[in-house]
């Protein structure tokens, strides 16, 4: 089944299947969360209202390296096993990662005057998340520089696992350094830190972004395929 | 319904959430419509490159 779906055409009629079921779902459960978050939840008692923008900026932060992990896999796959698909996936992650890194860092700096009195600080989680929004715009450059794909994928994919030693700093700086950013509030499913009707809302929310990365993605990947099909019709047609 | 009516009336935190709200959707809504609109200029630019191979 995975080796089928290996074959890019397979993939892209998968793709055109999947891709509605995707966007509705997304669009389904960014409602239901939309009404969680501002009806069915209540104020911190610390923060008051302002802790709703927890509930797209910790999903936006936890896609900004969730997208990244994926880059990385890839980009071992492809200098590994040098298959196209993995190539493709990459590619089109790196710009929908930037949008979530940017997301995530507006919406923490929004989140961040309210609570903490300033829109930025040079602190180590705030400091990584921004170099990994360097990183992603270092991919996406990469990507379009070279008119030889091959090339610019492989560059990329060294890039992408150079990069990967930025996601253990941006995970644990909160524990390694005094940080002005919080700790984690969920790092244990079992216990926590943060209550179920503010929790629910959570989860809902990153539900909903993770079928718009689905569907985005699903999006970007088909165009990337049809962009190699007609690379192709033109070179046998130079050739 | 409390809790919204409390959220709108919350002053300078209203605008703050409401704000960083837009903005986070704006970015997602755009990488959506620039992804969609590269990939039908895409399919469009293939169909028409076929009907010319056709041709020939």
């Amino acid at each position: 089944m995975i080796f089928n779906l290996a074959n890019p055409l397979r993939f892209q009629r998968l793709i055109e299947r999947i891709e509605p079921i995707t966007l509705n779902i997304a669009i389904t459960l960014l409602l239901v969360g939309l009404f969680f978050c501002f009806f069915g939840s209540p104020p911190d008692y610390l923060q008051g209202e302002t802790v709703r923008i927890m509930y797209i900026h910790v999903p936006c932060a936890w896609f900004s390296l969730m997208i990244y992990s994926i880059i990385a896999l890839c980009s071992i796959f492809s200098i590994v096993f040098k298959h196209t698909l993995a190539d493709l996936i990459s590619r089109s992650c790196a710009p929908i990662g930037a949008c979530f890194t940017l997301a995530t860092l507006l919406s923490g700096s929004i989140w961040g005057k309210p609570t903490w009195g300033t829109w930025w600080v040079w602190d180590a989680r705030l400091t990584s998340e921004l170099v990994l929004l360097v990183i992603y715009l270092g991919l996406i450059l990469i990507n379009n520089a070279y008119e030889d794909k091959s090339k610019a994928d492989r560059y990329a994919s060294i890039l992408a696992i150079i990069g990967i030693i930025n996601l253990p700093i941006i995970k644990w700086s909160v524990d390694w350094w005094s940080t002005l950013h919080q700790p984690a509030s969920i790092s244990k499913f079992s216990s926590p830190s943060i209550d179920p009707s503010m929790l629910l809302p959570l989860f809902i929310m990153t539900f909903s972004f993770f079928f718009f990365f689905i569907s985005i993605l699903l999006v970007r990947v088909r165009g990337e395929i049809i962009q190699r099909k007609i690379e192709v019709i033109r070179f046998n047609r130079m050739a | 319904m409390n809790y919204f009516l409390d959220f709108i009336n919350s002053g300078d935190h209203f605008s703050y959430v409401l704000s960083s709200y837009l903005i986070v959707f704006f970015i997602i809504f755009l990488i959506f419509i620039l992804s969609n609109t590269k990939t039908k200029k895409l399919e469009k630019e293939f169909v028409n490159l076929i009907k010319n191979e056709e041709k020939k």
